[in-house]
């Protein structure tokens, strides 16, 4: 019984100690390093869905995202954007920019069943985006012109497509 | 040019490491701001340089409750900060007192308020013509935007640079105020209220 009390006291506790906070501090400095990166840097995203075809895969794409653009107010007509829906605040949609503030963007109402086009000018600090595949997408044409404040990258680069030919 | 280099990089390395840290503690749990303008007086008064704890933890899941001072992004600039009251939750209805309508929040938005009610100028007032006009086509978004930008063309749309009361996403919010840090006589919680009978929830 006091061999085992003495066989305790023996372990160097002080440096395995020491040792597992520096490690534990080096997994903290590692995750902070990639969180700051992929929130405010250059991040991937997995998007899939119907509402972005023929750009974006129905079974889904792994794209790049770059948040520096977004943030410094560089997204123009035509960029392919993340944005936090304006219908639920948990979910991020991918849509293309058709409109910035200002703008006044010419829709079709309702694609499938007729032809009429309503026109709307875009409020200020506001953008219209819309899915590329205009059958099936949820995007202004329903919930209206979004802030800018909701969008949170720019997708540049497709990655998933340059994995699967490489091989 | 080495050895200038060898003798700074400890300390260059140390602010790069703090800096991620500080950066991702401000993200994921609470930061600090400050405040300016008054429409939040009395309870958050800018021309005091008063600092407030802004925590993030309601970001996780968007969960909010009715009568929270929050931050969030202006809608009419994003790179403007609002502090405003959180009224009313998705779902519920709201009276909007200067244009005499009864509003029911769509999906994922709220309705903020600065608690200011004595500042009138503000983007609350329309003008005369759109007064009329958008009590009558509360329920219509996309004509509301149409009538504002052609009113604003015309000079008769008056905006002010901070708004009282407005109908925004939850996706721009960015962080909710609970306590206010500095300066140390001005410690205190920042408690949730609501105005009377303005509300009916879900």
């Amino acid at each position: 019984m006091s061999g085992f009390f003495r066989r305790l006291a023996g372990i160097p506790w002080r440096s395995i100690a020491g040792d597992a906070f520096s490690r534990a501090l080096l997994v903290a400095q590692a995750y902070c390093a990639v969180h700051v990166v992929d929130q405010h840097l250059c991040s991937l995203a997995f998007v899939r869905g119907p509402s972005m075809l023929p750009a974006i895969n129905l079974a889904g794409d792994v794209l790049a995202v770059d948040r520096v653009s977004a943030r410094l107010g560089r997204v123009e007509n035509g960029d392919v954007v993340l944005m936090i829906s304006p219908e639920d605040p948990r979910k991020v949609v991918a849509k293309r920019v058709l409109g910035m503030e200002g703008d006044s963007v010419t829709y079709l109402v309702d694609p499938g069943n007729s032809d009429a086009s309503k026109t709307v000018v875009v409020p200020q600090g506001h953008v219209w985006v819309q899915g590329d595949n205009i059958y099936a997408s949820k995007d202004s044409r329903q919930f209206g012109a979004v802030p800018y404040g909701l969008i949170t990258g720019k997708i540049f680069c497709r990655v998933s497509s340059v994995i699967f030919f490489a091989s | 040019m080495a050895r200038a280099l060898a003798f700074a990089w400890p300390y260059a390395k140390f602010c790069i490491v703090g800096g991620l840290f500080g950066r991702t503690f401000a993200d994921w749990c609470a930061s600090v701001a400050s405040v300016d303008g008054e429409s939040m007086s009395p309870t958050l008064d800018g021309h005091q340089a008063e600092r407030m704890l802004v925590e993030k933890r309601c970001l996780y899941t968007y969960d909010f409750t009715r009568g929270d001072v929050v931050v969030l992004l202006s809608p009419r600039n994003h790179r403007e900060v609002l502090v405003k009251r959180l009224i009313a939750l998705p779902g519920d209805w709201i009276q909007v007192p200067e244009n005499q309508e009864i509003r029911q929040i769509p999906q994922g938005h709220c309705w903020v308020e600065g608690d200011n009610a004595a500042n009138s100028s503000d983007s609350r007032s329309y003008g005369p013509v759109s007064y009329h006009l958008s009590a009558l086509l509360a329920c219509s978004h996309e004509f509301h935007t149409l009538v504002r930008a052609a009113l604003s063309i015309c000079g008769l749309y008056y905006t002010s640079l901070t708004f009282l009361c407005l109908q925004v996403p939850l996706g721009l919010m960015q962080g909710r105020v609970t306590h206010v840090v500095w300066p140390p006589q001005r410690i205190r919680r920042v408690d949730r209220n609501m105005p009377e009978g303005r509300i009916m929830s879900q």
